[in-house]
């Protein structure tokens, strides 16, 4: 077998220009946390690296009024940044608590994506603040929304020759808040058993304008709670409806048996943890009577 | 193969390897840097943990050519026998090491929390240790033993 060559481009262009030739033939190595980690495992041998570290691919920043995210953010920048601790307080949150230090000095929010696992922690705190991807290749450019991202475990609508380069947010503003929760089999380095994301905007007289639930670990890819959404949505943000909905986003899972926990046991907690991050998206108090 | 040069622990080396191998079997195999454990291999452990750039990283997800041009620093750069940290100290003076495996880890993982964080509270350590996982202490004497370093380096 021929050694594997290492592509360490300085540019953007020059990426994007070895993903358009190489397609599948190159892996993207961008913290290493899921790649190196299957290199060594044996799981998978590249034929090539592509690193994209020298891409200037780290920032975040508010532009027109969007938080734009760079694919290559790592998750200790997303975890400290102010912006999102205000401004998309879920992502902060997962990014921050993720795994290790160790790991969350390595691992990027774009890998996160591509990695698209359906328990992911920010990939779930993403989908809830209702983020879109920039995916890029030597084309052009094309926008997508996250919850048209994921096609099943592990798989994306990303395309053999496009880079994820950018997530974009929109902030949370006046009456609005986001947050994430997980359970997991201890506090840290452990994968989400359930995880779940919300983002609630009331208006002033405590009427919910805008929800977004997102549910993980719970379907074969990072799930949208659309009814629960939709039930919510236009009625006084009360403790009784964010159970109401919670309930029918437990109709909304399907989830399976596996080492990490069970069905049954993923349906009662993803309740629990829908209408506690609803209550603390919201601005209701968090202790669940 | 592929050259790659950096600082380890002030130190420039230069150093010719498969581009597939990982930052901590460079260390071991190709630089004679042992004090970096071989574990997991996933990222679960920490008995790899180094500094690159200043920030704790696994050694073993590190695909070893991205650091060239960069810093790396192991045990062997926080102290040495004849001159030992204050933290390596402390680790000897509360049992914070038993085996030894998980320890040159935990100290660099402490070391990195002291850089950024004087006085960090015991949920600091505690937090800052999570990646470092140790089978002999039960934490309670690593703690005290970061702890007691923070204080007598301030």
């Amino acid at each position: 077998m021929e050694e594997a060559q290492y592509f360490a481009p300085a540019t953007l262009r020059e990426a994007l220009r070895l993903k358009g030739k190489l397609g599948s033939g190159i892996s993207v190595l961008a913290g290493g946390t899921d790649l190196v980690r299957d290199m060594n495992l044996e799981f998978k041998i590249p034929k090539n690296v592509l690193w994209i570290g020298h891409l200037g691919l780290e920032y975040i920043k508010l532009v027109d009024g969007v938080i734009h995210i760079g694919g290559a953010t790592r998750m200790q920048t997303a975890g400290a940044s102010k912006l999102l601790q205000q401004k998309a307080n879920a992502l902060a949150t997962a990014a921050g608590k993720m795994a290790s230090p160790p790991v969350r000095s390595l691992a990027t929010l774009g890998g996160n994506l591509v990695t698209a696992s359906p328990a992911g922690d920010t990939v779930c705190a993403m989908l809830g603040l209702g983020a879109e991807v920039v995916l890029a290749s030597t084309k052009g450019k094309r926008v997508i929304a996250l919850d048209k991202f994921f096609t099943g475990p592990g798989k994306t609508v990303l395309q053999a020759g496009e880079l994820l380069t950018e997530i974009r947010i929109r902030p949370t503003g006046a009456r609005e808040g986001s947050a994430y929760l997980k359970i997991g089999r201890r506090q840290a380095l452990t994968l989400a058993v359930v995880n779940a994301a919300a983002r609630v905007r009331l208006d002033a007289k405590g009427n919910c304008v805008e929800v977004l639930i997102a549910m993980g670990a719970v379907a074969p890819k990072p799930t949208r709670a659309v009814k629960a959404e939709k039930l919510l949505r236009g009625k006084p943000f009360t403790a009784e409806a964010v159970r109401e909905a919670a309930a029918v986003a437990v109709t909304e899972t399907r989830p399976i048996d596996d080492v990490h926990g069970t069905a049954w046991y993923r349906r009662k907690t993803i309740k629990v943890l829908v209408e506690r991050s609803l209550r603390m998206a919201g601005g209701l108090p968090v202790e669940v009577d | 193969m592929t050259t790659i040069s950096f600082k380890l622990n002030g130190k420039k080396v230069q150093v010719e390897a498969p581009v597939t191998v990982n930052l901590l079997a460079l260390l071991r195999e190709y630089l004679d840097t042992t004090g970096p454990k071989f574990g997991c291999e996933q990222g679960n452990c920490g008995a790899c943990t180094v500094l690159l750039d200043g920030d704790p990283v696994n050694a073993c997800l590190v695909l070893a050519p991205i650091v060239e041009g960069r810093e790396v620093m192991t045990i062997e750069g926080i102290g040495s026998p004849d001159k030992p940290h204050v933290l390596q100290k402390a680790f000897t003076e509360y049992y914070g090491a038993q085996c030894g495996f998980c320890t040159p880890g935990m100290i660099v993982s402490a070391y990195a929390l002291l850089k950024k964080n004087p006085h960090p509270t015991r949920d600091d350590v505690v937090n800052a240790i999570v990646g470092n996982v140790c089978r002999c202490t039960g934490y309670a004497k690593i703690v005290e033993s970061v702890l007691a370093a923070a204080d007598q380096m301030r």
